[in-house]
């Protein structure tokens, strides 16, 4: 297949095959025996726009439906999804988005389920926390009732349809309505005994968003009550007003991804919900790691002088962000010591998670875990996966794993 | 460092590239304006297939004497071949990161004797 | 059996063969902290090269087993660093490990990514150009009314439905050629006008559509 480059010069490369693509990943698997190693991606995607025409019929309400359905239809203008601006192909740079659509699959199974085979076999991921894509900007949605009908279309989809179809190798943290708290908790509700369903999920972007808000009480606690997890799974937005100012999608992204998280966990820590609700795993999704630490420095500063302004935290907030859990992609690997220091903060040994963000343009393969110099053998084996196989309870897939599971103190059975 | 036969010359179009394999190497051999270029397939980024993704010109931001900017335009002749796993984009000529030139691509010699084009691996 | 040249050689390689790629991890990131993530180190790859596989011994030689107990009761009693350890260093070469031939190393062709295709000329491709040719001389001479709008049109909407079907199969091309037919930027903003007009599209629907899928 030709791609465009400069100037309109074809450049002719091979049409799209995961497992061909991801070929110098499989070899890593092999040279570092992670078969014998239970890994976790605890984030994943796919392109859910792909599968709307499944998807859209399972919304409830009939005219929101029936204006989704029509914006699809043959010369439909409508949009349902809000949209974001940005170039995550990189100019078809990333060759993986423009070939997309190149890639073969048989019609025996949802062609997710198969591409996700592809990748996390060449990986060596035993397990994946699939996430929507598109979707992730459903926070921007001005319609809180469209917003609720999309990630319930979507809920059932996924739980009904996409993860049975994946042999149990995909589990999911729902998209919740967080605009509507009554809806959230109705699919909490709903959907929280299903099988591969590990939690809830909010996605991060959205302007205006207050975690602590009295009304998401009874949301967070009927999580807790079910011993899931929650997370807040980061994005950009290079529409809003904070990244107007940014003239390279780099700057909006980079900034973007962090920028949502800090503010979401900020408020989180200093509204103590951590205090509120301990048995609660909460994890921040996608936002990197080089954020925390300047949170827990900033935050504990302001907080040892305007404590009268959280008089519910019984310590200091980086201690809160400390019983919180972080997923490592993407990772700053820059200066080896900084990220050290950053792993010391967090207490990755048991806090960080492994995630690939595959196939996203800057996903981490399981190596950059493995290979970091300064990471013990337990702690290697808890963050790519020990320690998701306690939070989700995901089962090792041999006799190995589960040895190796045992050896570090992480085996909860499964 | 033997030489390695890759194929004719002849048979090797301009704006080609063959993957090959000696042992345990994996080298993109390219052919770009006439010359042949052979560097290590692995990308010093996370390992990725460094020498299969998009070729494209390098991308600039000539500055005018008063440091305003002329904006982005792609370089008249400056040629990167990009790591299709995340974008490391790396010098035609060189196999350097352009972003910083120390992180360099193993290079391999490339000899041609006649029509018939050798690696040295 | 090879010469006793290269028996030696191998000989003096083999003992001391401390692999360069058993460096401790932590000397690693110190050196290159930057590409600490990176697998399979140019090292380790080196040192696998230095080890090419052994001839199999021919038919009357002793097994490996044997050679290896023979070798260890020998070293029994000599001293490091004497001159009957030396001799013994060179028997292990000669007589019971012959190095092979200078290995030739297989080349294997993964993959053969081609240059982008030279142009077809389809019997249709001449038909469109030859259409395309008359109405630019129509134009040159000034001729604005040879083809008649009804014919514009359906030109217009085929060439449009033929890009588009195109692009949704991923054949991504530009629609005027590099050096640029001779379109100026207001003909093509008075075309995309009409276009856009045509199916009541406003241009601000078109960027939206254009940003649509993210991630
Ligand atoms: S592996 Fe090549 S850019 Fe990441």
């Amino acid at each position: 297949m030709d791609l465009i480059a400069d100037r309109g010069r074809r450049v002719t490369v091979e049409e799209l095959n995961t497992t061909k693509l991801l070929a110098h990943a499989a070899k890593q698997v092999k040279d570092r025996k992670f078969d014998d190693v239970l890994i976790v991606d605890t984030d994943a995607h796919h392109y859910e726009n792909e599968n709307f025409a499944e998807i859209l019929p399972y919304m409830e309400n009939e005219v929101l439906k029936q204006l989704a359905l029509s914006s699809r239809a043959k010369g439909g203008r409508g949009n349902v999804m809000p949209s974001g601006f940005g170039y995550q192909d990189m100019g078809g740079r990333v060759t993986r988005y423009p070939l997309r659509a190149s890639e073969k699959t048989d019609d025996k199974r949802q062609r997710d389920a198969q591409l996700g085979d592809r990748w996390m076999n060449a990986m060596g991921v035993d397990y994946s926390c699939l996430f929507p894509t598109g979707m992730l900007n459903v926070g921007l949605h001005p319609q809180k009732e469209m917003e609720f009908e999309l990630c319930w279309a979507y809920a059932r989809w996924v739980t009904e349809k996409a993860l049975p179809d994946t042999n149990g190798r995909m589990y999911t943290m729902l998209c919740l309505p967080f605009s509507d708290p009554e809806g959230s908790l109705r699919m909490v509700e709903t959907f929280g005994d299903r099988k591969g369903v590990g939690g809830f999920m909010i996605t991060s972007v959205r302007e205006k968003m207050s975690v602590s808000d009295n009304a998401y009480m009874k949301v967070y606690r009927a999580i807790e009550e079910r011993g899931l997890a929650i997370a807040f799974h980061s994005g950009p937005n290079w529409g809003s007003n904070t990244f107007q100012s940014c003239n390279r999608f780099l700057s909006a992204h980079a900034l973007g991804f962090s920028w949502f998280n800090i503010l979401h966990c900020t408020n989180w820590v200093v509204n103590g919900m951590g205090e509120r609700f301990p048995k609660l795993p909460v994890l921040w999704i996608e936002a990197g790691l080089a954020w925390i630490p300047f949170l827990m420095q900033r935050l504990d500063h302001e907080y040892m002088l305007r404590p009268s302004e959280c008089p519910v935290l019984k310590k200091k907030p980086s201690d809160y962000m400390r019983d919180m859990f972080y997923t490592s992609q993407p990772m700053e690997i820059q200066d080896m010591e900084a990220l050290e220091t950053t792993f010391r903060m967090i207490n990755a040994e048991t806090q960080l998670l492994y995630a690939s963000d595959y196939p996203h343009w800057d996903f981490d393969l399981p190596s950059t875990i493995w290979d970091l110099p300064f990471l013990t053998d337990k702690a290697r084996h808890n963050i790519l996966g020990g320690t998701a196989h306690k939070l989700f309870k995901l089962p090792p897939r041999n006799e190995a794993q589960k040895q190796n599971l045992v050896k570090y103190g992480n085996y909860v059975g499964g | 460092m033997a030489e390695q036969f890759v194929g004719k010359a002849s048979e090797f179009k301009d704006g080609e590239r063959q993957i090959i394999r000696i042992g345990e190497d994996e080298i993109g051999v390219f052919r770009h304006a006439g010359a042949f270029y052979a560097y290590s397939n692995f990308c010093l980024h996370q390992g990725g297939p460094a020498c299969e993704g998009l070729t494209i010109a390098r991308v600039i931001e000539p500055l005018r004497e008063d440091k305003t900017s002329m904006g982005l335009h792609f370089h008249e002749s400056d040629m990167n071949f990009v790591c299709p796993w995340h974008g490391y984009e790396y010098d035609m000529k060189t196999g350097e990161h352009v972003a910083d030139r120390r992180i360099k691509l193993r290079k391999y010699d490339v000899v041609q004797k006649g029509d018939e084009v050798y690696v040295l691996a | 059996m090879s010469s006793p040249k290269g028996a030696k050689a191998a000989a003096s390689k083999s003992p001391v063969s401390k692999s360069p790629a058993s460096k401790s991890p932590a000397s690693k990131a110190k050196a290159a902290p930057r590409a600490a993530a990176k697998p399979a180190p140019a090292a380790k790859k080196a040192a696998a090269r230095k080890a090419p596989s052994r001839a199999k011994a021919g038919d009357g030689d002793p097994t490996p087993a044997q050679k290896a107990a023979f070798l260890k009761a020998l070293a029994g009693g000599v001293k490091p660093n004497s001159a009957a350890l030396r001799k013994l260093e060179e028997k292990k070469g000669g007589a019971f490990a012959p190095s092979p031939p200078a290995p030739q190393r297989k080349v294997e062709v993964l993959r053969r990514i081609p240059a982008p295709a030279p142009r077809l000329e389809t019997p249709e491709t001449k038909d469109a150009l030859r259409i395309a040719a008359l109405i630019e001389s129509g134009l040159a001479r000034g001729e604005l009314d040879k083809v008649q709008p009804h014919a514009q049109q359906a030109l217009a909407a085929a060439l449009c439905r033929l890009y588009a079907a195109n692009h949704e199969m991923g054949e991504r091309y530009p629609i005027l050629t590099a050096q640029g037919a001779p379109v100026t930027a207001t003909d093509v903003m008075v075309m995309c006008g009409a276009l856009l007009k045509a199916v009541d599209l406003q241009v601000f629907e078109l960027g939206m559509w254009q940003s649509w899928s993210s991630g």
